[in-house]
């Protein structure tokens, strides 16, 4: 293996390839950064363009491209709290508020120290852990597939930092515009109120878009200017050094949250819409100041955007060793694999293994590649973001956001969601409802409710299908980690009123010592 | 009074997604029926909570509230382009609402020569990014339908 490896290294240093992996990376940012565009439609766009080269040449651009789009993601995520995809559904949650305090810069650098990290994770474990990992992957069933999205959905009791009520209530929203549309197993068509575009159920972007950029935009247009903290000039410049140093000194968060994408890459149909959400959970949960995440904790995003670059190398797990795409631009690069003659399989990486390894090598390179360019690019992006006068940044944004609702599926009608969604949401923060809860109930209610039914009717044959559920072993595994998810935000606020009781003076947030461990 | 009426709105989504309930399939239901139960329960006890603790909290979020003068501004404006998109597509409609927006929002009286500068502002915009979608990335965008 380590001599394949070694070529596939050799072959990544050719002065061609690193043009072809800057090439892609760079381009995949830009599609990334604007909403709508998801890494899916940017891979699929980019397919025909990779006929006329040679195997490997098209399939290193095609991967490049895919880690710099999820990467990409994060820019719009952080600088208009616009994500681009479902993996930056958690950069926005802190990423906005740091813009909103005046240090959008670190957020970026944040996000591109954890795209690098996860990304270098995902690949590490492609090439050490790819056989057993799938093999594992496969004993997920419906049943576990359930238990993860409600995994994701105990997040709520993390995210509703105000009210619980309030938060069950978004998470439940979601999951109610979750069930528009035709069912996913079954085929009812459900809550369509007539319209047969609603017949593909609430699309997830311009949903995002709708719930977390159009109340910023009202604000925006509402107010005239800024929101008083958007920039806060009385603060000093942060340093790229300080900065760097800052991120890199929190080495559990980055690493755990890498881990945590790679592994929710690999089961198919996760990817990182959940990864993001999953290992944003931990993170606070970790966290010895949980209190500051949502309000612009920089733990948030670098959790956010290592899980959700992890999940590209993860995802490669089951699509190069099973034929399972992990996610759906793992469907298409598989796809390009078949067209080139390429069987996946474990033999795929003995019999065409200088190919395989020069792909996956180039996926770390792109990896290394997103920090000299994110660092240039993105904060070049940050300050342009900045330096704009708001009357133009307003009507700007909204450019983008009609864009990227419409570019989905081609419709109008989904603009007209994105801005009903927009106005829905506005009107619901005022009673303390918040869209982030609104969105991970209508991420995760699909993969739920299709891991229920499923599960259902796979055990029929069974007395009780029910017991299913609480039975497997893995599942079982999944309902305790499930309990401690919930449970752990009442239990750290029991911790604290204790900890205040016996009289132990709060230190600070600036005065905090430095543990290492996601603070 | 805001969970009052964070409640009431609640029970009426759940209202009208009740009514239109119709299934096929055995399963069909299932999920959709629990998601509403629970809702419902929901909705009720935040009615409660804003009956019974009335006086500890007021049930509003502790964001800024916008002037009703403010926010119907925004949103004619927001829900006047969107309207507009299967007439005036993108480009027209883009250039003529981003030059309405960026007017509107200017604080102090706009002269002439401000309008003529946003109107260039927003022309450049929307054709940069009509061009970079319809021409680069071969999405296709609303047209002009008069």
């Amino acid at each position: 293996m380590f001599e394949v490896l070694g070529q596939g290294l050799l072959a990544n240093l050719a002065p061609s390839m690193l043009l072809l992996v800057l090439i892609g990376t760079l381009s995949g940012m830009a599609l990334g950064a604007m909403p709508g565009l998801s890494a899916t439609m940017g891979v699929a766009l980019l397919v025909p363009f990779t006929f006329a080269m040679d195997p490997t040449s098209g399939l290193v651009l095609l991967g490049a491209f895919y880690m710099g789009a999820i990467y990409g993601g994060s820019f719009t995520a952080i600088l208009v709290n616009a994500p681009g995809t479902p993996s930056s559904i958690a950069t926005a949650l802190d990423g906005y508020p740091l813009t909103r305090q005046g240090r959008s810069e670190f957020a970026i650098v944040g996000a591109t120290m954890g795209s690098f990290v996860g990304g270098i994770i995902g690949v590490i474990a492609l090439i050490f852990l790819a056989p057993p990992l799938a093999s594992f992957s496969l004993r997920f069933g419906p049943q576990e597939y359930f238990w993860v999205a409600v995994f994701g959905l105990t997040i709520i009791a993390s995210l509703a930092s105000g009210s619980l009520l309030k938060g069950l209530i978004g998470g439940l929203l979601g999951l109610l515009l979750a069930t528009v549309g035709i069912a996913p197993v079954g085929g009812d068509v459900r809550f369509t109120f007539g319209e047969p575009m609603l017949q593909g159920g609430v699309p997830l972007v311009p949903a995002l878009i709708g719930l977390f950029t159009i109340p910023e935009v009202i604000r925006l247009i509402a107010l005239r200017t800024r929101d008083a903290h958007m920039v806060d000039e009385t603060r000093q410049k942060d340093r790229l050094g300080g900065m760097l140093k800052e991120i890199l000194s929190r080495p559990v968060n980055l690493i755990r949250s890498g881990i945590i994408g790679t592994f929710v890459g690999i089961l198919p149909g996760a990817g990182g819409s959940v990864a993001n959400l999953v290992a944003y959970n931990e993170a606070k949960r970790a966290s010895k100041h949980p209190e500051t995440y949502g309000k612009g904790e920089i733990d948030g995003v670098v959790a956010s955007e290592s899980a959700n670059n992890g999940t590209v190398g993860g995802g490669f797990i089951p699509t190069l060793t099973l034929g399972v795409p992990g996610t759906p631009p793992d469907a298409i690069i598989l796809g390009v694999l078949l067209l080139h003659g390429l069987r996946p399989g474990a033999e795929l990486f003995t019999t065409s293994g200088p190919l395989v390894y020069t792909f996956i090598i180039a996926l770390a390179v792109s990896a290394v590649m997103m920090v000299p360019v994110g660092l240039v690019a993105g904060r070049g992006l940050q300050r342009g973001v900045m330096a704009l006068p708001v009357r133009y940044l307003a009507p700007g944004i909204t450019v983008l956001t009609i864009i990227g609702a419409y570019a989905i599926r081609s419709s109008v009608v989904d603009v007209f969601i994105m801005l009903a969604l927009g106005v829905a949401a506005y009107l619901l923060q005022r009673v303390g409802i918040g869209g982030a809860s609104i969105v991970l109930g209508l991420v995760l209610g699909t993969i739920a409710e299709t891991g229920l039914v499923q599960g259902l009717l796979t055990s029929s044959g069974a007395e009780m299908p029910w017991t299913t559920f609480f039975t497997r072993p893995i599942s079982l595994v999944l309902i305790a980690m499930c309990l401690v998810s919930i449970l752990w935000p009442f239990i750290q606020k029991r911790r604290t009123k204790t900890t205040t009781a016996g009289g132990q003076a709060a230190v600070p947030a600036s005065q905090r010592p430095d543990t290492g461990e996601g603070d | 009074m805001g969970n009052i009426i964070g409640g009431a709105v609640v029970l009426v989504v759940c209202l009208i997604f009740w009514v239109q309930r119709s299934y096929s399939s055995e399963y069909g239901g299932i999920f959709p029926d629990a998601v509403l139960v629970a809702l419902s329960i929901l909705g009720v006890m935040l009615v409660a909570r804003g009956v019974l603790w009335r006086d500890r909290e007021t049930g509003w979020h502790d964001t800024g509230r916008l002037g009703y003068k403010d926010l119907g501004r925004a949103l004619i404006l927001l829900v006047a382009w969107v309207a507009s998109l299967p007439i005036l597509g993108y480009l027209y409609g883009g250039i003529l609402f981003f030059t309405l927006v960026a007017v509107m929002m200017r604080t102090s009286r706009p002269t002439w020569k401000n309008v003529l500068l946003d109107f260039g502002v927003a022309v450049v915009v929307v054709v940069l990014f009509y061009l970079a979608f319809t021409q680069v990335l071969f999405v296709s965008l609303p047209e002009l339908s008069l």
